[in-house]
């Protein structure tokens, strides 16, 4: 784990529960893997996210909150394929621009200007206050954590605010925990929840953003191989005076009733909130829960569900999210053969090893009638050009196997998807991503049940940016090599 | 007290206790007590409902004012009010003085039930505060909510009953000592119905459709009392319910007293629900378990909880979020006793040597506990009982030791 685990994993941890049975086992779990796909936090144009999000349509809203002008968040695709949530600030949540102002001064800078020049025209307090988002958003944009859901970009255009963050398919904390459907959150994987979130926490302590507004359970969300991330838009806050926020918590910290202020201290009391959430499933007054805790009745506060699942076993078994949360995960619908791994990985030498043994022998039944034809000259030629592709093919020269290739292609006298096939991974090899991919797809076109074809359309497109669809791709190869070798064991 | 068998001379067309009617009975007769005749005159009518009548009456040999609940007789049975108001002997709880039979010109037996007379009800002060567009003193809310709770906790642990039908109508005041008593029995231990499964998906269904009506602006509420008060496991059908509904119905008149009006002001068992969860969130799947294990077939849309400091004004005291938050949860074995809401810090002032009424009269008697602390812990006992006062027992005890 790349990950410091200091105060807040320490003080909630004792050493009754090993690390490994809270951490999820897979390989992502690295941050810097992650965290290193992610592009740099960007600013997007309101076009790109109405594009994005298919004009804001109802559809795509996976979530309202606020109390009389609702700030909505949509899931939408970026042109480069990457899933985003963009929340949207009802302007109306701020109806007169001054009170905004007041409510979002928040950096230091601003604070400067806004002491100055009180009587401020609104031209400029709207100007300000976009500053002021940007800067925020800007700041909250520098951190990338795969404990994270993280903030990719924002938008301010005309009156729009916006901010675009990753997506996380799999829902809210307060869905699995308290409305769950089928099956209610499994001990282990509460557990995982606390690590995770005390290590999202951490983080963002570590970068000077202590202060997480309103934790609860619905900041918590599931990404797609089912592990839990803090959502980053509760980092970013509007302040009345720079010092007090409101909240909107159903619990209180005690200190914000008294002096009308959350501290980063508070944070804290949210998070222990958050045990008690996971711990009973169900709402109860701290204050309440401290009581039952001080007279050991545990009973009382514990979830039903629970009954049973605690043991003295420190259960090492890595179990990964997806499977403890029961979410269908890409992945473990069927391992991937050596060249769909390959494809994943995008590792080009790998493939090539693959294409290499394997020859010509996928083209038997798609080539033409050769015999007849061998006794051109024409034919010759064409075949002489193969010849020397696949010598240049064997040796790596990827450039000249294209020449060769090219020439073979061109004839037209003869077809073979392996032909598309090799030239496809030559221009992979040369960075021609585009052509790689219509190559492919020439390839698959030829033999439509190839799953060649559809491995090199996946990582022609992962070299592309398009994640979702190399995806797509990557799972059609693999259903069509295990349909293939089902046919192959029948024979 | 006159035996429930005892019947009064029969008083022609009763069944209209308008100004001036006279009812006679007689008491005594048993174990050589002279016979006495008791003549009430009705004055008037306080209250009535689908049990009967409630008049003031001047008992005509005593001067003393009562009040009269009337209700029709089941020849078949007992009275179970009338079994359970003989047992309750409480300063926060109406008294029985004695009760008698009338009949009516056709034949219909009436019992009637002879009580202490309390003027006031918390109903009407409530109308009082919010007509003139004011909100309780903290101290009178901190002052009536506790003689509710130990009103209840008597109920609770000595006749080991469930009032059921707490609300401001059901809870007198004395203006003048500012003394709370709880009164009319007449739904205490009935059990409730439970509505079957059938009715229970029609009612998630509608509570449903309510709610995207309220999304949408379209609720038009009209207000009916009883149910602002009705627990949600109630609502859910739940049949095994303890006294914790009583505590749920205090929470909600708790919160009425700080906020001037109903927290909970559904038109309907559905509409009921909706505004409990508009406040507290849509119920988790495990709090669905507590209210009721036979139904947890709830799908609903996520709501969140609202939080409890903006359910009430700024400026209100923590200690009272802190109490309103804890009674009104949804799963009923969560909600304190009502000994434990007795001993929350939001009544320390009570507690205190030198707390007075405003007025700087003495408040009335908030310590003499009976056998209600009998199952309390050590721990909660001296919570209750405040220094000043434990000086004062001691004294007496040393005093009963020393006769």
């Amino acid at each position: 784990m790349g990950v410091q685990c200091s105060k807040l994993t320490v003080c909630c941890w004792n050493s009754q529960f090993k690390a490994s049975v809270l951490e999820a086992p897979d390989v992502e779990n690295d941050e810097k893997s992650e965290a290193d796909c992610l592009p740099v936090f960007r600013e997007f144009t309101l076009e790109q996210l109405k594009n994005a999000t298919s004009g804001f349509a109802v559809e795509n809203i996976v979530s309202e909150h606020g109390e009389k002008a609702p700030n909505v968040v949509y899931k939408g695709k970026l042109e480069s394929q990457r899933r985003i949530a963009v929340k949207r600030f009802n302007r109306m949540a701020w109806p007169d621009s001054r009170q905004f102002l007041w409510t979002t001064i928040s950096v230091s800078f601003i604070n400067d200007l806004w002491r100055c020049t009180l009587p401020l025209a609104p031209d400029t307090i709207s100007c300000v206050y976009f500053l002021v988002l940007q800067e925020e958003a800007r700041s909250v944009g520098l951190l990338r954590n795969n404990r994270l859901a993280n903030l990719l970009g924002c938008c301010c255009e005309g009156d729009e605010r916006l901010l675009v963050a990753e997506y996380m398919p799999n829902e809210t904390l307060a869905k699995h925990l308290f409305h769950w459907e089928t099956n209610p959150m499994k001990w282990a994987m509460r557990l995982r929840v606390v690590l995770h979130l005390a290590q999202a926490l951490e983080y963002c302590t570590s970068k000077g953003r202590a202060l997480y507004h309103d934790l609860n359970a619905y900041r918590i969300l599931f990404d797609e191989d089912g592990n839990p991330r803090l959502s980053t838009f509760g980092l970013m806050k509007n302040s009345r005076d720079g010092k007090s926020y409101s909240t909107n918590l159903a619990f209180t910290p005690p200190e914000y009733l008294r002096t009308g202020r959350v501290t980063p201290e508070s944070v804290i009391y949210s998070f222990g909130t958050l045990l008690l959430d996971l711990l009973s499933g169900k709402h109860i007054p701290p204050s309440h829960a401290l009581d039952l805790i001080r007279d050991r009745n545990l009973q009382m506060l514990t979830d039903s569900c629970l009954e049973g699942q605690f043991t003295d076993d420190d259960g090492t078994e890595l179990v990964p999210s997806h499977v403890l949360m029961g979410i269908p995960h890409s992945a473990s619908v069927s391992p991937l053969s050596p060249l769909g791994e390959a494809c994943s990985r995008r590792d080009l030498t790998a493939i090539h090893e693959i294409l290499e043994n394997l020859g010509y022998k996928d083209d038997e039944g798609v080539t033409n009638e050769l015999s007849f034809q061998m006794w051109t000259d024409q034919m010759q030629e064409t075949l002489n050009s193969k010849k020397k592709g696949d010598v240049a093919f064997r040796q790596k020269e990827f450039r000249d196997a294209i020449e060769c290739y090219t020439q073979f292609v061109d004839a037209g006298t003869m077809i073979s998807p392996t032909v598309y096939a090799r030239r496809s991974l030559c221009y992979l090899m040369s960075d021609m991503h585009q052509e790689a991919l219509n190559d492919a797809m020439q390839a698959q076109v030829i033999s439509p049940v190839w799953h060649i074809a559809s491995y090199l359309q996946a990582a022609a497109l992962a070299a592309l940016g398009m994640e979702n669809e190399a995806q797509v791709a990557l799972k059609e190869g693999t259903t069509l090599e295990a349909k293939k070798n089902a046919t192959a064991a029948q024979k | 007290m006159a035996d429930d068998k005892e019947m009064s001379a029969p008083v022609v067309d009763s069944n209209d206790p308008v100004t001036g009617h006279i009812i006679s009975t007689t008491i005594g007769g048993k174990n050589g007590e002279p016979k006495q005749t008791i003549s009430y005159m009705a004055e008037r009518v306080v209250g009535n409902g689908s049990f009967g009548i409630v008049f003031q009456a001047k008992c005509l040999e005593t001067g003393e004012t009562v009040a009269i609940k009337k209700v029709l007789q089941d020849r078949r049975y007992k009275n179970r009010e009338l079994q359970l108001m003989r047992v309750m002997d409480h300063p926060n709880v109406i008294s029985l003085k004695h009760c008698f039979f009338s009949t009516t010109s056709r034949n219909e037996l009436f019992l009637n039930l002879v009580m202490e007379y309390v003027p006031e009800s918390m109903f009407k002060i409530l109308k009082h505060y919010s007509s003139s567009n004011q909100r309780m003193p903290l101290i009178y809310v901190k002052l009536y909510m506790y003689q509710i709770f130990r009103g209840l906790a008597y109920i609770h642990t000595v006749p080991g009953v469930c009032h059921r039908d707490l609300k401001p109508q059901n809870l007198l005041v004395d203006p003048l000592t500012h003394q709370v008593k709880i009164c009319d029995f007449g739904s205490a231990k009935q059990l409730m119905l439970a509505p079957s499964v059938v009715k229970m998906k029609y009612l998630i269904v509608h509570v449903q459709a309510q709610f995207w009506k309220i999304v949408n602006g379209e609720a038009n509420i009209s207000y009916i009392c009883s149910r602002f008060y009705r627990a949600p496991e109630l609502i859910f059908g739940a049949t095994e319910y303890t006294t914790s509904i009583d505590i749920w119905s205090a929470g909600c008149v708790l919160a009425e007293l700080l906020l001037g009006q109903p927290l909970f002001p559904g038109e309907n068992a559905v509409g009921q629900l909706v505004e409990i969860i508009k406040v507290l969130g849509t119920p988790t799947r495990e709090e669905i378990r507590c209210m009721n294990p036979n139904y947890t077939d709830f799908r609903f849309p996520q709501i969140k909880a609202h939080p409890w400091h903006k359910v009430f004004h700024k400026r209100m005291p923590p200690e009272a979020i802190d109490l309103a938050s804890r009674l009104l949860q949804y799963s009923p074995s969560l909600r304190c006793t009502a000994l434990e809401a007795c001993a929350h810090p939001f009544f320390d002032e009570l507690r205190e040597p030198n707390a007075r009424l405003p007025n700087g009269r003495p408040l009335p008697p908030l310590f003499n506990f009976k056998r209600e602390l009998s199952g309390a812990s050590p721990e909660l006992v001296n919570k209750l009982i405040p220094d000043h006062v434990k000086r004062q027992l001691g004294l007496n005890f040393l005093h009963l030791a020393g006769t």
